[in-house]
């Protein structure tokens, strides 16, 4: 008798609160499936390392340990010599 | 085929672009127009001098998760990269000691110490190598690429400083790469060279104060970043060395007995984090971080080649 009576007394209860949810949303009510939450962002985080940077032309690897051949342009046309460049402090 | 360049302000100094197009010098100015664009966009977006961009807004918000573009998603990753690959040196969640030591504004157009005065304030301090920060709060920035959420707990503080200018690099680069017979990119110091059909360059590392140059490179691709304390150092207020390479362990501007580390890499965001580990670590440990080689310049003054795959070829074409 007594939970008979406190499941009808929650029914009760949650209906009120649906109801007052409803009247409170503050978008229109779609049908069921659009009302449901969408899924919480995922809590776990990648923990993972950034990973190997990417590498520029894998393509064309160089002679050992996959690392550019810098002795020479890969062109196979010669090349015009460069503008010299400089690295410092910025 | 003929490069064309372009030359402008960002990252707090200048930018370069050289590039050359088998499709003639309208494709070629046209991708300078688009790269300056997108250098710009990354600067606009991860500087933290600025209160409206992405990275002020991140850092200044009170959620643990906050959604992130693209962009902040990758920095985000970098700063975890970084401080795994340096074993905790290069930390960019140390914003606040870097503040609390004089950085809190740009000093884009400040100068820097001159030599007599950089070696009295360095004289008084007894050189030793720097250490991760217990705390690793870079271990705590989370990335979740699924949901475009980027996450860390509420008052840790990401510097973008030269991870953002790597980051903004090589997402060029690749672009560059993939469509541009030669590049070549000077990011404010740090180079990145390549194309599909690359020159070899002559890359010179100027000395830290201003003196003659201390090295001559042979380079058709890769990249170099160089990191000093001379070029931004000032004096704090108790007259002590104040500059912008902090000491994770002890939260104050680094004394290692290096001025300046230039390091090699297969690209831009690797070379950045490695001159700065190696910078940190000090003679003796700087090489442990260069395994593609550099060049160490020493509080006295003298340059160090370090040697590696990709130094050894560049100095045997240079000779």
């Amino acid at each position: 008798m007594v939970a008979a009576f406190t499941a009808a007394l929650l029914a009760s209860a949650w209906l009120a609160v649906a109801a007052w949810g409803n009247r409170h949303s503050p978008t229109p009510v779609g049908p069921a499936k659009d009302r449901r939450p969408k899924p919480a962002p995922s809590p776990s985080y990648d923990t993972q390392p950034y990973g190997q940077p990417p590498a520029y032309d894998q393509s064309q690897p160089g002679p050992s340990q996959g690392y550019p051949d810098n002795s020479a342009p890969q062109s196979s046309a010669p090349q015009e010599s460069a503008p010299q460049m400089s690295t410092g402090q910025s | 085929m003929n490069e064309l360049s372009r030359t402008f302000g960002c990252f707090g100094g200048s930018v370069s672009i050289r590039v050359s197009d088998e499709a003639g010098e309208r494709a070629a100015a046209a991708a300078l127009h688009r790269a300056e664009l997108q250098l710009r966009m990354v600067h606009g977006r991860l500087t933290r001098f600025e209160a409206t961009s992405e990275l002020s807004r991140l850092n200044a918000d009170p959620r643990r998760a906050v959604p992130a573009s693209a962009l902040l998603l990758e920095l985000a990753a970098a700063v975890r990269w970084a401080g795994l690959v340096s074993d905790g040196l290069v930390d960019a969640t140390c914003l606040g000691a870097l503040e609390r030591a004089g950085y809190g504004d740009s000093r884009a157009d400040a100068e820097g110490l001159d030599p007599e005065s950089f070696r009295a304030a360095a004289g008084s301090l007894e050189p030793r190598p720097a250490s991760p920060d217990a705390a690793a709060h870079w271990r705590s920035v989370g990335v979740d690429r699924e949901h475009g959420m980027v996450a860390r707990p509420p008052g840790v503080m990401i510097d973008g400083g030269g991870l953002a200018k790597g980051l903004a690099a090589d997402l060029l680069g690749r672009r560059l790469a993939a469509a541009h017979e030669t590049f070549a990119l000077d990011a404010a110091g740090d180079l990145l060279l390549g194309g599909s059909a690359p020159r070899a360059r002559t890359v010179v590392v100027r000395d830290p104060f201003g003196g003659r140059p201390l090295r001559e490179l042979r380079l058709a691709r890769g990249a170099l970043a160089t990191s000093g304390i001379t070029h931004r150092s000032w004096l704090r207020d108790d007259s002590t060395l104040g500059h912008h390479l902090i000491d994770p362990g002890r939260g104050e501007p680094a004394w290692t007995g290096l001025l300046q580390v230039t390091a090699l890499a297969p690209t831009a965001l690797e070379a950045e984090v490695r001159a700065k580990a190696a910078l940190l670590s000090g003679p003796e440990g700087a090489a442990h971080h260069l395994p593609d080689g550099g060049v160490l310049v020493h509080a006295s003054g003298e340059a160090e080649e370090v040697a590696g795959p990709l130094t050894e070829r560049a100095v045997a074409a240079a000779a």
